[in-house]
């Protein structure tokens, strides 16, 4: 393809976006596409014009049996993958939270200048929906937090976040999140390193203000493992 | 997401097992490739859609497919006709592309919807419109031109 040739460039993406290039022709463009960052931008840009159309499809509930093939497929991948992929911890969130960590990439990447999230985590209530999804920079100097869907705490009582280390140390305070909304947490200079690891967080139910004696008491609603992006 | 992304995957293939399959591969593609999503890509659900879409494209165009031939393709369009699609659209206001596919000529708007929506090869149309291979590329040509120029405008 001539590389300069616009008019071509379009059309090509279009009819791949389309689905009537085919064949050798669909296999060639696609060869390009690895290569070009400008065509795959005009492909891109194809698909925002034509995706509206498939809105006029009535959504079709996909067999059950469907997302336990996915989650079974995902599993046996488990030699390829690397602690993002980490099976168990996929397992443990379940397929909705995924998709809540995708959709949270892509925002990221979408954002106009992304914040540099080097760590992230997707806390999950005991039925494995996605409730908030914290993330943080490199220097781990400050937490986003951000409530997937609107739960407040119960009257009188506030959600409190805690760092999981290990089963050897206690829950350290991180401190109160929002039920609802976003909220940027000030890290204190001493667990900023205990963030650097591989860890759980959990939120529980405190009293109003949070836990009076400073150690975890209430009952943990929410958790997720915080993990390092690479 | 999923119930949408399945009903592109179903409406392509027209087999319910086979669009699982589809599917399935669509969403561990996108689960392994999740981290690699970069910014330019557009909406993850349109990202998410044109994964499965190439895949179903994919394996509609497998030589050895046990999905139906051309000939079967083309006569399945009477029970998954475009009529109720045209009905939806209508009566969707909400996203401009339905306006702008509206104003197209007929024969365009029609070659761009049974290659969008069922995956019709261009020599597949030009057999369900009994017209020449050369004037339906042309149409979808034209068509796919004038759609652009429309939600540009």
């Amino acid at each position: 393809m001539n590389a300069t040739d616009s008019v071509l460039r379009d059309r090509l993406a279009a009819e791949y976006v389309l689905g009537t290039l085919q064949g050798a022709a669909r296999r060639r463009f696609e060869h390009w596409l690895d290569r070009d960052a400008a065509l795959r931008g005009q492909v891109a840009e194809w698909e925002e014009r034509m995706s509206p159309l498939g809105s006029a499809l009535p959504p079709v509930e996909p067999p059950a049996d469907a997302w336990r093939m996915i989650e079974q497929r995902i599993a046996s991948q488990r030699k390829r993958v690397n602690l993002w992929y980490c099976v168990e911890f996929w397992r443990a969130v379940g397929i909705v939270a995924s998709l809540a960590v995708m959709a949270l990439l892509a925002y990221l990447a979408l954002a106009p200048r992304p914040p540099a999230v080097a760590y992230v985590a997707v806390l999950t209530d005991t039925a494995a929906q996605p409730e908030l999804i914290i993330s943080a920079p490199p220097a781990r100097d400050v937490l986003r937090v951000h409530a997937v869907t609107a739960r407040p705490a119960p009257p009188g009582k506030s959600l409190q976040l805690w760092l999981v280390p290990d089963s050897r140390h206690l829950p350290l305070s991180l401190g109160l999140v929002p039920g609802e909304g976003s909220r940027t947490l000030e890290v204190p200079a001493a667990l900023r390193q205990a963030l650097g690891a591989t860890a759980t967080l959990a939120v529980s139910i405190e009293p109003a203000g949070g836990s009076p004696t400073g150690h975890l008491t209430g009952p943990v609603v929410y958790q997720g493992k915080w993990l390092k992006r690479d | 997401m999923a119930p949408h992304l399945y009903a592109v995957a179903l409406r392509l293939l027209r087999n319910a097992d086979v669009a699982s399959e589809v599917l399935q591969d669509g969403f561990v593609s996108i689960w392994m490739h999740a981290a690699e999503y970069r910014s330019g890509r557009g909406a993850p659900l349109t990202w998410m859609t044109s994964i499965i879409r190439h895949r179903a494209l994919d394996v509609l165009r497998q030589p050895a497919s046990r999905l139906p031939s051309d000939a079967d393709a083309v006569e399945a369009l009477a029970d998954t006709g475009l009529g109720p699609l045209e009905r939806a659209i209508e009566a969707d206001r909400s996203a401009a592309v339905h306006d702008c596919l509206k104003r197209l000529p007929g024969p365009q708007r029609q070659s761009i919807m049974l290659a969008f929506f069922n995956g019709l090869t261009h020599s597949q149309i030009a057999a369900h419109l009994a017209k020449p291979l050369g004037t339906v590329k042309t149409w979808v040509r034209q068509g796919l031109i004038s759609l652009k120029g429309c939600l540009e405008s």
